[in-house]
């Protein structure tokens, strides 16, 4: 087969940046323990991790640019260190953005399904329904790339 | 009152009304020799003296706009300057055709400018105003004539503003027309409406399998499963990879090139997996396939990676990288 590489052509192309990335953090990961024990709870906490760092890598690879990245961004900061003080200003914050993007005209015939979707997606609750299809097009985009670039890992290594 | 009484003297006054706006129109030429060929050249204003009614089909933007008066009297050279402003009764078909939104947007734009100066109107004012008009006039085109404008025509009348003389601008509504404020929310309401739907297009492409699905609900439950089942398959995948053991030769670069090699191959796969099922059925696909390979296991709904299922699984199932592998490769090609 060819061995045409296409995201060599294009060094900074989402898929690029989330690889290097990933791969980075992945060999961070596998680097502080040993992988000799091949306990289920090892393996859980080390998935947990690897969970944890490809949506990192994944929004760092995005920035700033969406808001999707962003609401991951800070979901990702504010995780570990649970200081109640981040938490109670951003919920006021979210409240008081949900109240007044979701309008009764945004709802055109959307209802339930609108608001199964701004679960899914990072930081949708704070969004009219236009510009979370628009958030929710390019996050569809991403989730692809993550799963085939994860996929090719896992591929390599478990021949 | 005040705007009772201009529209009434509109109908009356309309021969002397046009012959008053040749006078307006010369101060006004500057004006649009000022803009650029966005709108006309100056060129085109004045070579359109002696045309007829050309249609419009014309090259420049606003043929629209230029031609949307014609037939109305003698001097309808004046009908560029002021296309957003004059109008006659004789020429409403054709301004239906038209830019009706841009014209009753403009035309609401100079209703509140009448509005704040009823009677300091000067000449100097009206010039204002209608380069005001026309700048606004060309944003709008630009932003929004390229969208479904046509259907906009035809279900809109158009509300024209009129230059009658050269110290007012007045609006006169038509026949059943609703009032601005109603005509603008409705024109937003569209807009939005016509955003939403564009975007759900562009879902649709993203989504596999979205063609046959017609109803908007029907395709936000699509882009909401598959939303899921890809979040799924990254757990699953990084669960893969952290029970993986890897290989001594941890060569990032060596990774990168194998890793990149084949991008849409592998997309194909998942698209087909993800396909046949519906949520619920798709659940119940995934574990059943997990149970013939791996040792009898619960694996509760959506709970599949949870902690507590983990530990369920603990006793009993080896998550070895044999099996995952199994596991992956009879998802990827069923």
């Amino acid at each position: 087969m060819n061995k045409y590489n296409p995201d060599r052509m294009n060094p900074s192309s989402l898929r690029s940046r989330f690889t290097t990335r990933f791969l980075r953090n992945l060999s961070k990961i596998h680097a502080q323990k040993p992988s000799s024990s091949s306990s289920p709870a090892e393996i859980f906490r080390r998935y947990r991790r690897i969970k944890v760092a490809a949506d990192k890598s994944m929004a760092y690879s995005v920035r700033s640019r969406r808001t999707w990245s962003r609401a991951m961004l800070w979901k990702l900061r504010t995780r570990p260190c649970s200081t109640s003080i981040r938490k109670t200003r951003h919920e006021k914050q979210n409240k008081n953005r949900t109240t007044t993007a979701t309008t009764g005209e945004d709802r055109v015939g959307f209802g339930v399904e609108a608001d199964e979707l701004r679960e899914l997606v990072p930081g949708g609750e704070a969004m009219d329904l236009c510009n979370l299809l628009h958030e929710t097009a390019h996050y569809i985009k991403c989730l692809t790339t993550q799963v085939q670039v994860m996929k090719k890992i896992a591929d390599f290594y478990s021949p | 009152m005040n705007r009772a009484l201009p529209e009434m003297l509109q109908w009356q006054q309309q021969q002397s009304y046009f012959s008053e706006l040749s006078g307006v129109f010369p101060s006004q030429t500057s004006h649009l020799l000022a803009f650029d060929g966005g709108f006309m050249s100056g060129d085109s204003v004045v070579t359109r003296e002696v045309k007829p009614h050309i249609g419009l089909e014309t090259p420049s933007p606003w043929p629209e706009l230029g031609f949307e008066f014609e037939p109305c009297g003698p001097s309808y050279t004046v009908n560029y300057a002021i296309s957003r402003t004059s109008s006659c009764p004789p020429a409403v078909p054709a301004a239906e055709l038209v830019s009706g939104k841009m014209g009753s947007a403009v035309g609401s734009e100079s209703f509140k400018k009448r509005k704040a100066d009823k009677l300091q109107n000067s000449k100097a004012a009206v010039e204002d105003d209608s380069t005001k008009k026309i700048k606004v006039y060309e944003e709008e085109g630009e932003s929004k004539i390229t969208g479904p404008s046509t259907s906009k025509h035809k279900k809109e009348n158009s509300k024209v503003s009129d230059v009658r003389k050269p110290d007012y601008i007045h609006v006169r509504a038509r026949r059943g027309q609703a009032t601005d404020s109603h005509s603008l929310a409705e024109r937003v309401r569209i807009y939005i409406r016509e955003k939403i739907s564009e975007r759900m297009k562009y879902l649709q492409d993203l989504v596999p399998g979205c063609n046959k699905i017609t109803g908007k609900a029907g395709m936000l439950d699509e882009i909401i499963n598959y939303v899921q089942s890809l979040q799924r398959q990254v757990e699953f995948l990084s669960m893969k990879l952290a029970a993986v053991n890897p290989r001594l030769d941890f060569n990032i670069d060596n990774i990168f090139t194998k890793v990149e090699e084949f991008p849409s191959v592998q997309a194909v796969a998942n698209p087909i997996h993800y396909l046949h099922f519906n949520p619920v059925q798709e659940l119940v696909s995934e574990t059943a396939l997990r149970r013939t390979i791996s040792a009898p296991v619960t694996i509760p709904d959506g709970s599949f990676l949870d902690s507590s299922c983990f530990t369920q699984i603990q006793p009993s199932a080896t998550w070895d990288g044999v099996e995952l592998q199994n596991l992956y490769n009879i998802g990827r090609f069923h």
